[in-house]
């Protein structure tokens, strides 16, 4: 089926013998239909009965059937590690190619290594020796709004070294599990990264790798988890990995993703742990760690790693008042280090401003690559100053602004409304299926962004017993990012979704909207702290709501948000919109949004909105799950 | 047991002159694979910091190295197996950690130039000294805005070499 055989010489009678034995024993136990074999082979039950393996690798298989026989699969396996065939699509002897299978099948059966004499496998060896795994910690990279493969976060595994310091971290070697993207298409990209088009590899590399792609090129913070597994676990963990190096797996965006094909490792490492088993429909990173945070004794201890432009927020918080002007001074001319004002600093505080200055010049050489050369003489200018104060830098630790991940409220949403809408009183049910908005307690979460993703609201009207699908949201993306002096991102947004609306002059009227938007927002810290946003925005209706059935404008969209309390926020909007084409129209809303957490995964929300003169009052209990 | 750590110390500058770590790429040109222009150069690493673009052709979670760094995949310039091969970890580090390296070697301290120091050999017990040299000559280590990576380990190199106080130290 597989590989070459390089020298396959026909095997002895003693051995044909022997592996009678073997596979009768193996038969006897049926450690074919055990959790251990079933994961090593990543099987899964089949949609018409059976199990079939997600490997789609056929080198990943010994026996022609492997993929979904787990019997046929382990009959070649104790055949082949009686040769020296090369097998696998990594050219080698299947006891060095399938290390993790020979382990447990030796425990399992107890091979005698003089009728089956164990191979020595020196590019497993080198591969573990150059990996030197102490133990495994769990990489979470929080989510990046402003690439939507990565939205939702992603999660990776680092094989801690031995002897390795807090700072020699960097040095360990991640396995990660990504896809082999071949188009630059973005309909392309979307449409098979949904239907399995891609072919998802696993790999391995140093950390400090995905440290500059997560922290400083992305600015993503990082949580590390470090997991409880023993020596034995860990090696059980990269001797399954080092056998994955045979196959792929059809990447799916939404389930089969990075974060699904970890938890299979961790199983691989510990099968008593079941973390597949929570994901069915699709498996968003933070729930995995959700997941593994929730099993009793796995984290042993948690690890924020500060992105560089968290680092540069919170050493602007220690600036002293009279420092302030000098950053900027610093900025427009490095020179201005020798000037008296600067000198007369302490020179640890020198130091500070200097290394501030230049955290920043990294972050916009990392941000855009095509300003790199223009930044490098300041950079230098700011380098050289620096090293001339000959002390080293105070260690300053940067807090997490949002708290782990693990301590947001879950993903999905329902919710039970009450409301009144033009002296009629009305029921809603409502249902997200992701993820966050911006009045969701922020807790864990980007605190400024907002992805809904397959939200449903149901209503029903009492006086005049009528149902109606309220909305359908197909996706609501929103990306607020606050402007100040050092930091200029635009904000944006993005909705699709369906609403049927003017339900009291039009029996069931419908509309299709699609809005998009580009804007600036800025947060300020006073007396509460808040958020100002404006948009503009083009907005595309459709529907037997209007004449034309279509109608198409634009307009703008002001609104705060603020932080009352620490579990009572507000949200105060209006929008304007005007439909110069299709039906000619105009369309005036505002809305004040309170949101009272009352637990993790309960919030009360009130909401007053007008629109088109009409005013809606509406309570909801929302329950996150 | 402070002895014993001198003569380690004694025998890391050695390495560090004679064998792969730095001797190697004292009289080359570049670092014999290339491998951080190959990652670099990849998508996902280059001009997609500008947010409509990301949003329209995002590469991210799918980045680079699938192939490079796929596990046992045989050997292929800096890589063997998926890991870095050990004659040029050091080159591959400074390659990728360049501006990191040049910031904290301002700075006098760091996680990377920790690394550095680790990968080179440098006993822990001696970091604090490695930081200070590379603080005290951060001019001649960094000659131009131009400065390659490959430059700084051949000056860094000779630093350490001729280092009065760290050859003293290593005795």
């Amino acid at each position: 089926m597989s590989g070459t055989s390089a020298i396959a010489q026909p095997p002895s009678a003693d051995q044909t013998a022997y592996l009678a034995d073997l596979t009768t024993h193996a038969r006897e136990l049926r450690l074919a239909e055990r959790r251990d074999w079933q994961l090593l082979l990543h099987y899964t039950p089949a949609l018409l009965g059976g199990v079939i393996s997600r490997a789609d690798g056929a080198p990943f298989f010994l026996s022609p059937d492997g993929k979904t026989n787990p019997q046929a699969e382990l009959d070649a396996t104790l055949e082949k590690f009686f040769t020296d065939a090369l097998v696998g699509r990594t050219g080698q002897q299947a006891q060095c190619a399938f290390p993790a299978r020979y382990q447990w099948l030796k425990g399992q059966l107890g091979f005698d290594p003089a009728r089956l004499p164990e191979r020595t496998c020196e590019r497993l060896q080198r591969w573990l020796d150059e990996i030197n795994p102490a133990a495994v910690t769990l990489i979470f990279p929080s989510a990046y709004m402003n690439n939507p493969s990565s939205m939702f976060g992603h999660t990776l595994l680092r094989i801690d070294q031995q002897g390795q310091t807090p700072e020699t971290r960097i040095l360990a070697y991640v396995i990660n599990y990504a896809a082999d993207v071949d188009t630059d298409n973005a309909f392309l990209y979307g449409m098979r990264g949904l239907l399995g088009g891609f072919k998802g590899y696993f790999s391995t590399m140093p950390y400090y790798l995905k440290v500059r792609e997560y922290s400083d090129m992305d600015n993503r913070d990082i949580w590390e988890y470090r997991l409880n597994f023993t020596d034995a676990q860990v090696r059980r963990l990269l001797l399954h990995a080092w056998e994955l190096g045979n196959t792929w797996f059809d990447y799916y965006y939404f389930k089969e993703n990075c974060s699904y094909h970890l938890l299979t490792l961790l199983e691989i490492a510990d099968p008593a742990l079941h973390l597949t088993d929570h994901f069915w429909v699709w498996t968003i990173p933070v729930n995995t760690v959700r997941v593994i945070t929730a099993q009793q004794g796995l984290v042993a201890s948690t690890t924020f790693r500060p992105s560089g432009f968290s680092k540069i927020q919170h050493k602007r918080t220690l600036l002293h008042d009279e420092e302030q002007p000098l950053l900027p001074r610093l900025l427009d001319d490095p020179a201005s280090s020798h000037s008296d004002a600067f000198r007369h600093l302490p020179v640890e505080r020198q130091a500070f401003l200097l290394d501030l200055a230049s955290d920043y010049v990294q972050y916009r050489q990392a941000d855009d690559p095509g300003r790199r050369a223009r930044l490098e003489p300041q950079q230098r200018a700011l380098l050289t100053a620096r090293s001339e104060l000959k002390i080293p830098s105070e260690e300053i630790e940067t807090p997490s602004s949002t708290g782990p991940p693990e301590t947001g409220h879950a993903t999905a949403r329902a919710g039970v409304a009450f409301g009144i809408v033009d002296h009629e009183t009305f029921e809603e049910l409502t249902v997200r299926a992701g993820y966050h908005d911006l009045l969701d307690d922020a807790g864990g979460y980007l605190p400024t962004a907002q992805i809904e993703a397959l939200a449903l609201r149901l209503r029903h009207y009492n006086r005049t017993d009528r149902n109606r699908v309220k909305s359908f949201t197909l996706v609501n993306i929103l990306s607020l990012s606050p402007m100040d002096t050092l930091f200029a991102k635009p904000s944006w947004k993005v909705n699709a979704g369906f609403e049927s609306i003017k339900e009291h002059r039009c029996g069931n009227c419908n509309s299709i909207n699609l809005n998009t938007g580009a804007g600036a927002a800025v947060e300020t810290p006073r007396l509460v702290h808040s958020v100002l946003y404006a948009f503009a925005e083009a907005d595309l209706n459709y529907g037997n709501a209007y004449a034309r059935d279509h109608r198409i404008g634009g307009g703008g969209t002001i609104g705060l948000l603020a932080d009352l309390t620490p579990r009572w926020k507000l949200h105060l909007f209006v929008t304007a919109l005007s439909f110069p084409l299709g039906e000619r129209s105009s369309d005036l809303r505002s809305s004040l949004q309170q949101r009272l957490t009352l637990t993790q995964n309960l919030a009360l929300r009130l909401e007053l909105t007008r629109r088109d003169r009409q005013d809606e009052a509406m309570l909801t209990l929302h329950y996150y799950f | 047991m402070k002895a014993a750590h001198g003569i380690f110390w004694g025998v890391g500058l050695a390495v560090l002159i004679t064998t792969p770590a730095l001797a190697d790429i004292a009289s080359d040109t570049g670092p014999g694979c290339g491998l951080g222009k190959i990652l670099w150069g990849q998508p996902g690493f280059t001009g997609k910091h500008h947010i409509m673009q990301q949003v329209l052709a995002s590469t991210t979670n799918v980045t680079f190295g699938t192939q490079t760094f796929g596990i046992s995949t045989g050997t292929s310039g800096c890589t063997n197996d998926g890991v870095v091969a050990s004659n040029q970890k050091v080159n591959v580090f400074a390659d990728a950690n360049l501006d990191r390296l040049r910031q904290e070697m301002a700075q006098g301290r760091g996680e990377y130039l920790a690394s550095l120091a680790t990968l080179i050999g440098v006993p822990a017990e001696r970091h604090s000294d490695f930081f200070a040299l590379t603080q005290e000559k951060y001019s001649t280590l960094f000659k131009s805005e131009q400065t390659t990576s490959n430059e700084l380990l051949v000056a860094l190199n000779q630093e350490l070499s001729s280092h009065p106080e760290l050859v003293q130290a290593s005795r």
